[in-house]
């Protein structure tokens, strides 16, 4: 006992009681209203405030050290990583939970309706899912849990979206799901044949009154009826192989068998649908409030597709797809099959080379969307990199290019702004756009399928006729609610592979990540905190004189030191310029001409003269810069995780020195850091932003006193280092001009255009808003909602709305007045 | 002559029970060296040079300071040092005593010691006499082997005897409740300790724990090392008017202190000792005879062989008071969980009988090992708990804690600074969170003792899964240091404040007169505004005054 120290008595009344028990009471975010249907308010209980879970009760099996897993009634599951059984039960909780948190040791996950409605579409089912879950956890799955994932995959599977000779059918192998989800207003409406309509509703009603079994076989007679033909094994391979061990296989040979003798009659009935009410039907059948819980599922045929011609299109020997990526695409074509769906993959990871292999299994026309042009070049190379297609069967449809394969059958790579562009359009844009629409497509990719509005992909879906459609991304996260848009437009998440599991076998990067507090100075913070100031108070934090220092450190000490290729971040663009300038360093941002970017970024992956470049809020996504490894964030978009992840996606991908697969663990050989003026709005910020590479794993080391220990001699070098110099640079932040202090809203090409619709869209916060598909239902992606900051918002708007008047005219007129400008 | 044992060279490297036998007083000391089961105990505790030296001159006992020279290694580059070490350890035990040709001087005498080491060909000869009970002892170990007290169970013994996953269960269970009155996890009071412990699932003892009770004052002993704070709380929370804080955070009257709640974190031998050592304080006179036999007991109860047991009245000594004595201390760490009293079946005088726990070898254990080998409790059980399965706690990156326990201690213990978010039958969750470690800053739990509790109660799994990397990871006890760091950016200084000077040199004199004692705060010369520290008001007025009557 050292120590023992005497206390004033005052301080001891005060102090301990309060202390002692603290009970800080988490705010789970409300479950997204809209969403949850109201068979699942007997679950949603616990939600509100509450401070913890308790269930000592659950009991705790004998054998339970053998088991990986702990499953809470309340849905969550956690999972030992070191357990022997590790890698079975993450391949089973990955195809049927959230992700919510992946570090080293322990894993949580998250049972929603939207991950069971993805298990599943790849062939498991209810009994399946909660009789392995039983084998797996140390303690006894309780019967609320069974429940809910009885009645929320009750209804799933039943349905089918098919097309077959361009019409869209929905079809079922049990004509009473039809006939009970035809009686729906929407459904009704989206019907295409009304007659038929009119005769199942007279008859179901019919049927019902009878009351007679004997109905049944006429009223399914209206469908248009078909032999199922080709319904492949259903033995899912890939669970199969998971879940190897003896007592686990015994439930999938008796599942087998059940499942087989229940789709005996080997008829399916369906009904045709109107194209542009696909997506309201789906939405409608999807499990949520007020709808009709019949999540439909969308599988191609495509060997048994004998109209549309097939793309000869092998994958050339070379390329090798890795075990993750192989994972992910036998979930997608698991029964022969293949199904839409999203893949998340970590950026660097390959995400193309998947998209490319999932394109050769179907063989079949390919159209693939990217954000912009630059994409859709590499995306093109990727095709000719690794396939045996030839140049005249990969086609672009851009602003500059306009193309469209000649043959019967090929590729077409184009972007999102080019299909739902809205002016007016060249000839030649027009025809191809009609030859699109007109074509049924096999296969459908979307890249980066996160930054995409739910508004373009409706209008997408609405425009090409796709049998299967592929979303890929890196980061499943939005700040808006609009993740879950993607599970009705394009389908359920079919793989998210773990970041870590990566990084040890080396496939991507081990990056350090730091979050380096600088310290404002006084005059600054003075400043910053002048209640006048408000509008500028970004502009401090990010050119603070000690950040600008610690900046340009770490820039020298990775040039000098390790010959690193340096980026720096910022979405500031005075700042940007300010730094950039100061440094002598080359700049991009969204005015940077095209043809000066690509010069810039040449000499960036060529030369050794060129170490660092400063880029603006352009470089989140698009551009692929495999020589950097080091990142510095001077200044960033808010909280948003996203745009962390995706910055840190940049240095992701493993260098050249570094060989696949010797995976290196605690030896970094990337370098991410996040600058972060001490106590200002950026700490809180900061703290969010990390959240997601968090959640994956990965952990911030906070340095602090980066310069405290600096040679003096050193320290006087850096820009900024005197107090005049100091001073100068506040009074000259104190007047600028607020149009050039904020953030980059100039809209100049295409790519910014998404941007900016995106930024607005984020700009509706709430917080409710993240949910299912990003498994943020626990506190970690708990929305704070200050006073402040809707309005802040809403500021933020109204200055770009007013700086950027031009944004819907059509572009070339755009620039004009910009020009006038 | 009485060596701190924290500025000694000797505390470094040596047992809880060597430095509670330095702060004995010497004759008490000399008294403990009477027993010849506390002799072998200590012989065995000793650094291996001077256990080595002490069999050198058992038979002549004595030594000439320049034989002892002779006996450095010279070779070795420690060799000196250690052999200091050595010789200052038993003269701290009072095994050896310097005998000089001058009278002694006992203040000066280590010091003079390491003059006349130093001048190896000094005039005067000091000898160094081994105390003669410990030589006589020494000698009989030497001649007859050691015997010891300890012997196996019998048969009929063991019917009655719980099986060794049970006495360990028991042990725990009455250790851990100790601490979880103190952590105030259950609400208990010192009333309800007792009968608490026997519903609690634990072995109802042979022996009537009233026994214990009468024995050892818990409460007493807990204010006495004022972890525990009697009376009421001040009006101040009341008025804050939060049943909860109200209802947890006092005990009927009594609260937990700060001290109370770092306690509760520190490395299990380290509690056993202190909560023991205050015991003996408490209860005996430690110049006594009480006092010498029941250190001996301590000595050999922490040195006995596992699973053995003896009878309850050969560890008294050959004193006639021990008995009575020993009873009485054997009752209380009973209770502490420290032993298992039982009666021999076999006897039917119904003699007492003792069989230690895994406690007890803590008494014995070293206070470095205990950095890393403390897992054996800390309040729930390590990898050796009986109650089987590793337990241990996993914090993550992500500032998650996974606690493997069952205890409802470790759980009241990590709900000091964690905020609890799931409880399974076998896992506690967790999460640590900026307000969840400042509510334990607060408590007067500071960060590294969070992180060290954390490191010495890892899961085994994290040693292997982080093997090249802290178990506890960087990040996460940099984010607690950093929190703590930021509780203590602001400081209060309770002051006064002068107003409306009359005049601008009243102002500066007042001003010169606080700075110059040092006693200035704060000051702001257009306005004539001074703070000053509160505990310079008094001063402070007298000099205005006089400043005032002067300028008049």
């Amino acid at each position: 006992m050292g120590g023992a120290k005497k206390r004033r008595p005052e301080e001891a009344e005060e102090g301990d009681p309060a202390v002692k028990r603290l009970r800080v009471t988490i705010r789970r975010p409300k479950e997204d209203a809209a969403r949850d249907s109201s068979h699942l308010d007997e679950w949603s209980d616990e939600e509100g405030e509450r401070t913890s879970y308790s269930f000592l009760d659950l009991a705790l099996k004998p054998d339970h050290r053998n088991r990986p897993v702990w499953v809470t009634p309340d849905r969550r599951v956690f999972l030992e990583s070191f357990s022997p059984l590790y890698r079975q039960a993450y391949d089973f909780l990955i195809a049927i939970a959230e992700p919510v948190s992946r570090p080293q040791c322990v894993h949580e996950y998250m049972l929603t309706a939207h991950s069971l409605y993805a298990a599943v579409s790849i062939g498991l089912d209810a009994d399946t899912i909660v009789k392995v879950l039983g084998k797996l956890s140390k303690v006894s799955v309780s019967k609320s849990l069974a429940d809910f994932v009885h009645v929320t995959t009750q209804n799933c599977g039943k349905l089918k979206l098919v097309i077959q000779d361009n019409k869209f059918l929905l079809e079922s192998p049990y004509p009473e799901v039809l006939r009970e989800i035809v009686k729906d207003e929407v459904i009704a409406k989206a019907v295409k044949d009304k007659s038929l309509l009119a005769r199942i509703l007279g008859k179901g009603e019919g049927a019902e009154a009878a009351g007679g079994g004997g109905q049944e076989a006429g009223a399914a007679a209206d469908f248009i009826v078909k032999k199922d033909v080709g319904k492949g094994k259903v033995a899912d391979e890939i669970t199969a192989i998971d879940l190897e061990g003896d007592e686990i296989e015994e439930i999938f040979d008796e599942r087998g068998g059940g499942k087989a003798a229940e789709r005996g009659g080997g008829f399916t009935h369906a009904i045709e649908i109107l194209p542009s009410m696909i997506e309201h039907v789906k939405q409608r059948c999807l499990p949520g409030s007020g709808s009709l819980n019949y999540p439909i599922l969308e599988e191609y045929d495509f060997q048994n597709d004998k109209k549309n011609p097939d793309l000869l299109m092998e994958l050339k020997p070379t390329a090798k797809l890795r075990s993750y990526q192989q994972k992910s695409l036998s979930k997608m074509f698991s029964n022969g099959r293949a199904r839409s769906g999203v893949i998340v993959l970590p950026c660097g990871a390959g995400k193309s080379l998947t998209g490319v292999a999932a394109a050769s299994r179907v063989k079949k026309s390919i159209i693939c969307l990217c954000l912009n042009s630059v994409s859709v070049d590499q995306w093109r190379h990727q095709f000719l990199l690794w396939t045996n297609l030839q140049e005249h069967q990969v086609t672009k449809f851009t602003a500059e290019n306009k193309q469209m394969f000649a043959t019967d059958s090929g590729v077409l790579v184009t972007t999102y702004s080019m299909l739902t562009h809205e002016g007016r359009r060249s000839e030649e844009a027009s025809r191809i756009l009609r030859e699109m629409q007109s074509k049924e497509w096999g296969l459908m990719l979307l890249d980066e399928v996160h930054v995409v509005p739910a508004e373009t992909f409706r209008k997408v879906i609405a425009i090409v006729k796709s049998h299967c459609k592929l979303g890929l991304t890196a980061t499943l996260v939005r700040e808006d609610n609009l993740i879950d848009h993607l599970n009705f437009l394009i389908g359920p998440k079919l793989y998210e592979a773990n970041w870590l599991d990566l990084v040890s076998q080396g496939y991507l990067a081990n990056v350090q990540c730091a979050e380096v507090w600088c310290e404002m100075t006084k005059e600054f913070f003075a400043e910053y905190l002048k209640k006048d100031n408000r509008r500028r108070r970004e502009l401090l934090y990010v050119m603070n004189p000690i950040k600008f220092m610690t900046c340009q450190f770490l820039i020298e000490y990775h040039e000098q030191h390790r010959r690193d290729k340096v980026i720096v971040f910022s979405d500031n663009i005075f700042a940007l310029r300010e730094y950039a300038m100061k440094l002598r360093r080359p700049f991009i941002y969204g005015a940077t001409a095209h043809n000066e970017r690509t010069r810039i970024l040449h000499h960036f992956k060529h030369s050794s003269e060129v170490n660092t470049i400063f880029i603006s809020r352009v470089g989140d996504n698009s551009i692929d810069i495999p020589e950097a490894n080091v990142i510095i964030q001077i200044a960033s978009h808010a909280g948003a995780r996203r745009q962390e992840a995706q910055r840190l996606g940049r240095i992701l991908r493993p260098k050249q020195s570094m060989a696949i697969g010797s995976g290196n663990t605690g030896e970094f050989n990337a370098f991410f850091y996040s600058l972060v003026s001490k106590d200002t709005q950026e700490m809180f910020y900061s703290t969010k932003r990390q959240q997601f590479l968090i959640d994956q794993g990965y952990a911030f080391k906070v340095v602090t006193g980066l310069l405290d220990n600096m040679d003096k001699a050193e320290y006087d070098r850096l820009s900024y280092s005197k107090r005049e110099d100091q001073i100068d640079l506040l009074s000259r932040i104190l007047t600028v001009g607020e149009a050039d202090q904020g953030d980059e809203v100039l809209a100049t090409d295409k790519e910014q255009q998404i941007q900016e619709k995106n930024l607005l869209s984020a700009a509706r916060r709430n917080v409710s808003s993240l949910a299912g598909l990003s498994g943020a239902r626990g506190m970690t992606y708990m929305e704070y909602q200050t006073g402040t900051q809707p309005k802040q918002l809403s500021e933020a708007q109204k200055r770009r709305n007013k700086i950027n008047p031009y944004k819907e005219r059509h572009h070339l007129f755009k620039f004009r007045k910009k020009y006038q400008r | 002559m009485t060596l701190d044992p924290s500025s000694s060279s000797l505390s470094s490297s040596s047992s809880f029970i060597s430095s509670h036998l330095l702060k004995l007083p010497a004759v008490t000391r000399d008294r403990v060296l009477d027993s010849e089961g506390s002799c072998q105990v200590i012989l065995q505790t000793l650094p291996p040079l001077a256990k080595q030296y002490c069999l050198r001159i058992c038979f002549s006992g004595e030594a000439s300071e320049a034989m002892l020279d002779g006996w450095i290694a010279p070779e070795s580059k420690d060799g000196l040092k250690r052999h200091k070490v050595a010789v200052e350890t038993l003269l701290a035990l009072g095994i050896w005593k310097k005998v000089d040709e001058e009278p002694p001087h006992q203040h000066t005498q280590s010091n003079k010691f390491r003059k006349t080491t130093a001048k190896s060909n000094a005039v005067r000869q000091a000898t160094y006499k081994m105390n003669e009970s410990f030589m006589a002892k020494v000698q009989v170990i030497l001649q007859q082997g050691i015997r010891s007290v300890w012997t196996e169970p019998t048969q009929a013994m063991r019917s009655i005897l719980p099986t060794r996953e049970e006495l360990h269960a028991h042990s725990q269970a009455c250790w851990d409740s100790l601490l979880l009155f103190l952590a105030g996890g259950e609400g208990e009071d010192l009333g309800n300790y007792s009968s608490n412990r026997r519903s609690s699932g634990m072995l109802a003892m042979e022996i009537d724990a009233e026994g214990g009770d009468k024995a050892l004052d818990l409460e007493m002993v807990l204010t006495r090392l004022k972890l525990l704070e009697r009376g009421a709380r001040g009006k101040g929370s009341n008025e804050d008017g939060d049943v909860e804080m109200v209802g947890d955070g006092k005990v009927q009257g009594r609260s937990t202190t700060r001290e109370g709640f770092q306690f509760l974190l520190r490395p299990p031998a380290e509690q056993i000792w202190t909560i023991v050592d205050e015991f003996l304080q408490m209860q005996y006179d430690l110049n006594g005879e009480k006092g010498a036999a029941a250190v001996s007991f301590l000595l050999q109860l922490g040195f006995c062989e596992e699973g053995k047991t003896c009878e309850l009245s050969s560890l008294s000594g050959e004193s006639a008071k021990g008995d009575a004595m020993t009873s009485e201390v054997a009752f209380a760490l009973a209770k502490l969980g420290l032993l298992y009293l039982f009666k021999n079946p076999e006897s039917k005088a119904g003699d007492l009988w003792v069989l230690p726990t895994h406690l007890s070898k803590l008494l014995c254990q070293k206070q470095e090992e205990d950095v890393f080998g403390g897992e054996a409790l800390g309040g729930g059980g390590g990898p050796a708990s009986s109650s089987g399965g590793e337990e241990g706690i996993i914090v993550e990156t992500n500032y998650r804690v996974y606690a493997y326990t069952t205890s409802p201690l470790k759980r009241a213990i990590l709900e000091l600074f964690c905020l609890e978010e799931y409880v399974l039958p076998n896992l506690y969750v967790g999460r640590l969170s900026r307000e969840s470690c400042n509510a334990a800053f607060e408590a007067g739990i500071g960060a590294e003792l969070i992180v060290d509790y954390l490191r010495r109660n890892a899961h085994p799994q994290t040693y292997r899964i982080r093997a090249k990397t802290p178990v506890v990871p960087e990040t996460i006890a940099d984010s607690v240091r950093l929190w703590e760091a930021e509780t203590k950016r602001l400081a209060m200084t309770p002051c006064a404040f002068y107003d409306k000077f009359e005049s601008k040199e009243l102002y500066l004199e007042s001003l010169g007169h606080a700075k110059e004692r040092g006693k200035l705060l704060w000051s702001n010369d257009e306005n004539m505004r001074l703070a000053v520290k509160l505990d310079h008001y008094n001063d402070m007025r007298t000099f205005i005054k006089e400043a005032k009557s002067r300028n008049a």
